[in-house]
């Protein structure tokens, strides 16, 4: 590797962290300050059953973030040659209804505040993913967290799943956003790339969350993950394609 | 347009808190309601901006880690300390209208020595996030003094 790409690999990997630190920071100062404010009577009564529910939902976006860090190193798991790990595995599958109805309800609080609903149109069907719950669980997190970040007020999230003519399952995620540059569509899943418009609604960002997404949903379910932005309508659509041999019904 | 704007009204009840993410102050600002005072929230440097440019306020909280929104520099920016933590070109377009500097409170969620000496330059306060009662301390004075003659400035005097 040359010396000037170690240099511009550091800087990306310092920047990385201290857009980690300012994100972890955040929620944690929310918690901090509401704990306060109960322990020196600034609410008081009703309120504070309120109040410690939002130092929950702040408590698990930290979380989200942490779990991101620990799923980089979770590939482990998911690439590794030992053949005890492969057995687990190969045998893992999880509910698809299951892993979206859960990583919605994760951030209930949030969405809720902003006026956001999310919603899968299809619940019965019960889809079988090949994957570890968990892992695809974080897929599905970190869409709806970018979402919460840089949706619209006052919106339905729409989940789709549908099976198209090469018998991939296609979940589609549609709904209204701040938007982006199609041209920087595939860059968004890049690490550390956050778009121009993300910058302008919020300084900093992990620019992790979709990178973990690519990762697991090309190496784990052997399947694409795209996004795309309508200027004219104001949608965004998240798109995962997963192929035929990866899931069941 | 003039580099910078005097405010023609004067809120000295309310104070400006500028943060991006505000869901994360709300602790904040309920403190400071509690304490019979009022805020107004905004997320960018232009916002902010705005806001000073048509009001003064009894004080200033502002994140330094904050987007520029559509705000373009009617002044030279000092250095490169500004494009990194913008809320400082926040500061100092508050600062320079002629805003005392104990009524100006900037906090991010690390200091470092680039932002200290900003904030020296600016004559303005610092607190670190993440320390609920050295902020409550901190904002203390601003919410127990009133604004009093001598801080109005005189754009907004004259109503």
């Amino acid at each position: 590797m040359q010396k000037e790409d170690i240099q511009e690999e550091k800087e990306v990997g310092l920047l990385f962290l201290a857009n980690f630190v300012h994100q972890v920071v955040n929620p944690l100062n929310g918690v901090i300050g509401t704990l306060d404010n109960i322990n020196d009577g600034t609410y008081k009564g009703a309120i504070v059953k309120q109040k410690v529910n939002a130092c929950r939902g702040q408590l698990e976006q930290c979380v989200t973030l942490i779990r991101n860090l620990a799923y980089l190193s979770d590939f482990f798991f998911d690439v590794s040659d030992k053949e005890d790990l492969k057995v687990v595995r190969e045998n893992a599958t999880s509910s698809l209804p299951q892993v979206i109805i859960e990583a919605a309800q994760f951030f209930q609080i949030a969405a809720e505040k902003k006026g956001i609903k999310i919603e899968l149109l299809d619940p019965i069907d019960q889809y079988k993913i090949r994957a570890r719950h968990e892992l695809l669980k974080q897929v599905f997190i970190n869409i709806f967290d970018n979402w919460v970040k840089y949706g619209l007020k006052n919106q339905t999230i729409a989940v789709r799943t549908m099976v198209n003519n090469k018998d991939d399952l296609v979940i589609d995620i549609v709904g209204q956003s701040i938007g982006f540059n199609n041209t920087d569509a595939e860059r968004l899943f890049e690490m550390g790339f956050r778009s121009k418009e993300a910058h302008n609604t919020v300084a900093q960002g992990s620019g992790i969350g979709l990178y973990i997404c690519k990762q697991i949903t090309t190496k784990i379910l052997e399947g694409r993950i795209s996004a795309v932005h309508t200027t004219k309508t104001g949608l965004t659509t998240f798109r995962i394609s997963i192929p035929q041999k990866k899931w069941l019904l | 347009m003039a580099p910078i704007n005097l405010p023609s009204s004067l809120h000295s009840d309310t104070i400006l808190v500028v943060d991006d993410e505000p869901e994360h102050i709300e602790w904040l600002i309920d403190y400071i309601e509690a304490r019979g005072l009022k805020t107004i929230v905004v997320n960018n440097v232009s916002q902010a901006i705005a806001a000073a440019s048509s009001s003064q306020f009894r004080g200033y909280i502002v994140d330094l880690n904050i987007p520029m929104g559509d705000w373009v520099p009617t002044f030279a920016i000092p250095n490169d300390t500004y494009e990194k933590y913008r809320g400082l070109l926040v500061i100092k377009y508050v600062r320079t209208q002629g805003n005392k500097g104990r009524n100006v409170i900037a906090y991010s969620a690390h200091i470092n020595d680039l932002i200290n000496a900003e904030i020296k330059v600016l004559y303005s306060e610092y607190i670190a996030k993440g320390r609920a009662k050295e902020f409550k301390i901190g904002v203390e004075e601003m919410l127990t003094k009133s604004l009093g003659a001598k801080s109005a400035l005189k754009s907004t005097k004259k109503n």
